[in-house]
């Protein structure tokens, strides 16, 4: 029994030095990636709409992106995020402000003029439009 | 610097209220740490109180609150405030040393991942920054366009982070990172110096303190600002005052359990469940001192308020959940159930943990039968009644295709658990 515990005990020194190798070889890693990271990135796009959004209480999101991808919902779950405490309602555009955030911009100006909104801002792929009959 | 100051808010009012109950007869590092961990709750828990039920979007409340909380406490304590006779040792300088250490590799993945993880921006930040930005509007967070960030979920961690925002007087991304990594290393420094104190050996608390932490998945979910952590640091905190309650001859450590189990309870609701269990199984332990379960129902009571008053009255149905024994749509099957008990063996055996759960195995099998007698008996059944009743959710909920549900929750699940079951084999084996 004093033998196995001994085993035990060298096994326990063994794992906990090497998982913090690991963890100081993964912070080393982290330090020396400058790379931004995509799926936690997403959401830096849509800064600044915040100050275009202020007293707005919903926003129309439109996105031709397959939600079953999971960086076209993470982008939306971010973008809802970073404009907290404007509501963000998935594919309905019948607000005064609808984000389109499509496959291409060409795809986001189709929609944009087939539904009759004016675009007002363009940053990184993403259009913000206005709706005269917005509500 | 305002968020240290929250620091020493929190840590205050925690401090005096453990005072109170132990008469300074605690481990002095062990005070300090409790202190920390409860604070934090008491701040959440004020913040719930005047943001939420009270629908009050003046920040200064809350820290008012907690202000006139540590008066009142200074002054219950008044008659004996002198800190209490602490020795510092060679034992507790390595036991700093290694918190040192585990900091470094948790503050550079803070840094890699200031938003932290998928669930902190879709539900744990997303909830606090919608409480304090959105002001009376706070409900927002409740819309059913929000399913995905689990709106039901309850709201201790995002009410903590609201706190400090209420402090500085602004929304600041770096709270939720700082939040994270002082959850880690409150989890890390209570189970060190609680296995220091329980068993006297150091070697063992420190390599417990490093596998837990160090484990490079565990160090990138504990700087995800998941609410997961949180509820891994009230659960372990609970049970090491319940054995120091025990060894240390001092029965109102019990009382400070049951609040952890209460604050946990606000956690998730995994938190509730397991609360819930380990509560029953604490008093039915305890039931021959009878004198002693009033007070403990009674702060188990006082702290699980805010979890009651949002489960019953505030929080929206659950969207993603179908009853699979009655639903024909989607209704449970024996194949469900079969992956259900085959998929934790793979998720053990998987490299990201680099075998802790082999050493589990190890450490089960060399403790024996102490690990199912007395208050770790308590600690065991906990941990397999709740594993056992998440199981049974997995197989009752067909909201989510089975296999993807559990690769993406199951290792979070049991990650919230590690520090107690390292806390469970290491005081029966040491």
């Amino acid at each position: 029994m004093k033998n196995l515990k001994n085993i035990f005990f060298i096994g326990l020194t063994l794992v906990s030095v090497f998982n913090l190798y690991q963890a100081y070889a993964q912070a080393i890693a982290q330090l020396q990636d400058h790379t931004s990271i995509p799926l936690h990135s997403l959401g830096y796009q849509f800064m600044g709409l915040e100050n275009v959004f202020k007293h707005v209480h919903t926003v129309g999101y439109f996105t031709d992106k397959d939600l079953n991808n999971p960086l076209a919902v993470a982008q939306f779950e971010q973008a809802q995020y970073m404009l907290v405490p404007t509501v963000l309602d998935l594919n309905h555009t019948q607000y005064r402000w609808v984000i389109f955030d499509c496959t291409s911009p060409q795809v986001a100006m189709e929609a944009i003029q087939h539904l009759g909104l004016t675009p007002m801002k363009a940053n990184h792929g993403i259009i913000l439009a206005f709706n005269p009959n917005g509500s | 610097m305002i968020y240290f100051l929250g620091i020493l808010i929190s840590f205050a009012a925690g401090f005096l209220l453990i005072r109170l109950l132990t008469d300074g007869r605690l481990n002095f590092i062990l005070h300090i740490l409790l202190a920390l961990a409860l604070g934090l709750g008491i701040n959440g828990t004020a913040a719930f109180y005047t943001h939420i039920l009270l629908n009050q979007p003046n920040r200064f409340i809350p820290i008012g609150l907690v202000l006139f909380l540590i008066t009142y406490l200074f002054f219950l304590n008044n008659k004996n405030i002198s800190f209490p006779k602490f020795s510092f040792t060679q034992a507790h300088g390595w036991g700093l040393l290694t918190l040192g250490v585990l900091t470094i590799p948790l503050a550079v993945s803070g840094l890699h991942y200031p938003l932290g993880g998928w669930d902190a921006w879709s539900c744990w930040s997303l909830k606090a920054k919608f409480i304090f930005l959105g002001q009376e509007n706070w409900k927002d967070m409740l819309d059913p366009g929000l399913w995905r960030s689990n709106t039901h979920y309850p709201l201790l961690w995002p009410l903590i982070n609201v706190w400090f925002w209420d402090l500085g007087g602004h929304f600041d991304q770096t709270v939720p990172m700082l939040n994270s990594i002082i959850f880690a290393l409150l989890t890390a420094g209570i189970l060190l110096f609680g296995l220091l104190e329980l068993t006297g050996m150091l070697l063992p608390s420190l390599f417990a303190a490093v596998i837990v932490i160090a484990l490079p998945f565990g160090v990138t979910l504990y700087t995800s600002q998941y609410s997961d952590s949180l509820l891994g640091l009230y659960l372990l905190s609970a049970f090491i005052c319940l054995l120091l309650a025990e060894k240390n001859k001092l029965p109102k450590l019990k009382i400070l359990s049951m609040v952890f189990l209460g604050l946990m309870s606000f956690t998730k609701n995994e938190g509730l469940i397991v609360s819930g269990i380990a509560v029953l199984l604490i008093l039915w332990h305890e039931r021959s001192h009878k004198k002693e379960l009033k007070n403990l129902v009674l702060a188990f009571a006082i702290a699980l308020l805010p979890t009651i008053i949002f489960t019953l009255f505030m929080a929206p149905k659950n969207e993603a959940f179908i009853n699979g024994l009655t639903s024909t749509d989607k209704p449970t099957d024996w194949s469900r159930l079969m992956i259900i008990l085959v998929y934790p063996w793979f998720e053990f055996i998987s490299g990201k943990w680099n075998c802790f759960w082999l050493l589990v195995a190890g450490g089960i099998l060399l403790s024996g039968k102490k690990l199912w007698q007395s208050t770790l008996g308590v600690i065991g059944f906990s941990l397999i009644l709740y594993l056992g009743v998440v199981m049974a959710y997995y197989d009752v909920n067909t909201f989510f295709e089975i296999s993807w549900w559990l690769s993406t929750t199951l290792s979070r699940i049991l990650f919230a658990l590690v520090p107690t079951i390292a806390l469970w084999i290491g005081v029966a084996l040491l």
